[in-house]
């Protein structure tokens, strides 16, 4: 797999990623499940998943029509 | 050995079960959810793929909203206590489990019980007449744990959903036997075991939520248990989202991962097949015992089902299960945590004696059963 990083979509949990993962393959979106540098986050450790930049937008519109809760890292 | 207490746990287990745990044990046992190392993913993938298998079984749309708990115990008092609150007013069924009983007892709400024996219309009938302006709930076990005794859960549920009250079922004894679909039947809470009739090991079982608790919606459930689980650190507060907001602590996943070993043999082997291979021991020792001049059956006339209930006149119980277990049998005496129940069967001062079947019992051993009974009497 290509290396994705620079581009990160949080989520609240492991399964959230998971479930994410899952809806972005059956559109042809391939991702890894991170761990973000908790610095980057209020509430400290957290979850997320890093993609191809160049599907981050298509990737956000999908996870957010299956009321996937989201958020970008930087 | 022959084994009878499957409504308590099932024994034995499917061969793939026990080779899962051993492999979960031996290979992937990190901490799910908590690192981002190959051990630990690799556990978290277990988890998620037991979630989905269990949302895909009962019909839940979201995966998120499948719990894990310790068993089902865990799984009531987390959905009762967690949607219930003190001045609310609760309404159960006579065949509820202690599970039921004491947590609502628990929180000190009021509750009114209604009979499980009657028809699918009185049973409504009588549930109408007692909701009250503060009812909050109605909890119905989906088949009872010491006959072949059942709520009418999806009669129930639309009548839930009429009244805008919540519905938390117990399929304790039903999950893996009987097809239940949270949407169908209007479950907003199904509340299963991991070690019955799905057949994975003893540490694990679920609450199934329906979509009305779907992402910032959990808020409203109250934590039963409060702690780690890798997700927001720095909150001193458990996260909004199901399933970490009522998943504090690390999760049992050799028993998760045995689960999903036993809801796939289930779904091989199929739910019709191995309920029919029940009701066929069930009918044996039913004829089998009416044959036994002093044997007492609850419920005789009912002709099929996974647990058999009965008595030997000048016999306790407890004596009958002793004497059954020095012959290598194993039934269970007494109470069966269903004091209602009892009571509606009208079972006595001592109780009786639960044989419950399991999908690796067989004909010839529900014979042994009975002779050893005819010796008895």
């Amino acid at each position: 797999m290509e290396n994705y990083k620079g581009a990160v979509i949080g989520l609240p949990s492991a399964t959230y990623c998971m479930t994410a993962q899952k809806l972005l393959r059956l559109k042809g979106i391939d991702s890894e499940l991170v761990r973000p540098d908790p610095s980057a986050l209020a509430k400290g450790c957290s979850h997320g998943i890093t993609l191809n930049p160049k599907r981050l937008k298509e990737a956000e519109g999908i996870l957010i029509r299956h009321s996937i809760p989201i958020s970008r890292l930087p | 050995m022959i084994y009878f207490d499957n409504a308590a746990t099932s024994y034995p287990k499917p061969s793939s079960v026990y080779a899962e745990v051993e492999r979960c044990i031996r290979d992937y046992c990190g901490n799910p959810g908590r690192s981002g190392h190959k051990l630990s993913l690799e556990a978290q993938k277990t988890v998620y793929d037991c979630r989905c298998e269990l949302a895909r079984m009962f019909d839940c749309k979201s995966e998120e909203n499948v719990v894990f708990t310790l068993n089902t115990t865990y799984a009531l008092n987390m959905a009762i206590k967690g949607l219930a609150r003190s001045g609310d007013h609760i309404i159960f069924s006579n065949i509820e489990h202690n599970s039921v009983i004491r947590p609502v007892n628990a929180l000190g709400c009021d509750y009114d019980i209604f009979d499980s024996t009657q028809s699918t219309d009185r049973i409504i009938a009588e549930i109408v007449r007692l909701i009250r302006p503060n009812t909050k709930m109605i909890i119905a076990a989906h088949k009872s744990n010491i006959a072949p005794l059942q709520n009418p859960i999806s009669a129930i549920g639309r009548l839930c959903r009429q009244r805008g009250l919540l519905f938390i079922c117990d399929a304790a004894q039903s999950a893996g036997l009987y097809p239940i679909s949270i949407k169908q039947s209007c479950i907003d809470a199904l509340c299963i075991p991991g070690h019955k009739g799905l057949y994975g090991i003893q540490g694990c079982g679920a609450v199934l939520f329906s979509d009305a608790f779907k992402g910032f919606c959990a808020h409203n459930i109250r934590t039963l248990a409060e702690g780690g689980n890798g997700v927001a650190s720095l909150d001193p507060y458990m996260p909004s989202v199901l399933p970490d907001r009522l998943e504090a602590g690390t999760l049992p996943t050799p028993a998760i991962a045995g689960l999903l070993a036993g809801i796939r043999e289930v779904e091989r082997v199929g739910t019709d097949h191995i309920r029919n291979h029940q009701n066929m021991l069930y009918r044996r020792l039913k004829e089998n015992l009416l044959n036994v001049r002093k044997a007492e059956l609850y419920l005789p006339e009912v002709n099929g089902g996974q647990i058999l209930l009965f008595n030997i006149k000048g016999c306790s119980p407890e004596y009958i299960a002793e004497e059954l277990d020095k012959n290598g049998i194993c039934v269970r005496a007494g109470f069966h945590c269903a004091p209602l129940a009892h009571k509606a069967l009208g079972t006595g001062p001592l109780g009786a004696v639960r044989a419950s079947f399991g999908a690796f019992n067989t004909l010839e051993e529900t014979d042994k059963l009975a002779s050893e009974l005819l010796k008895l009497q």
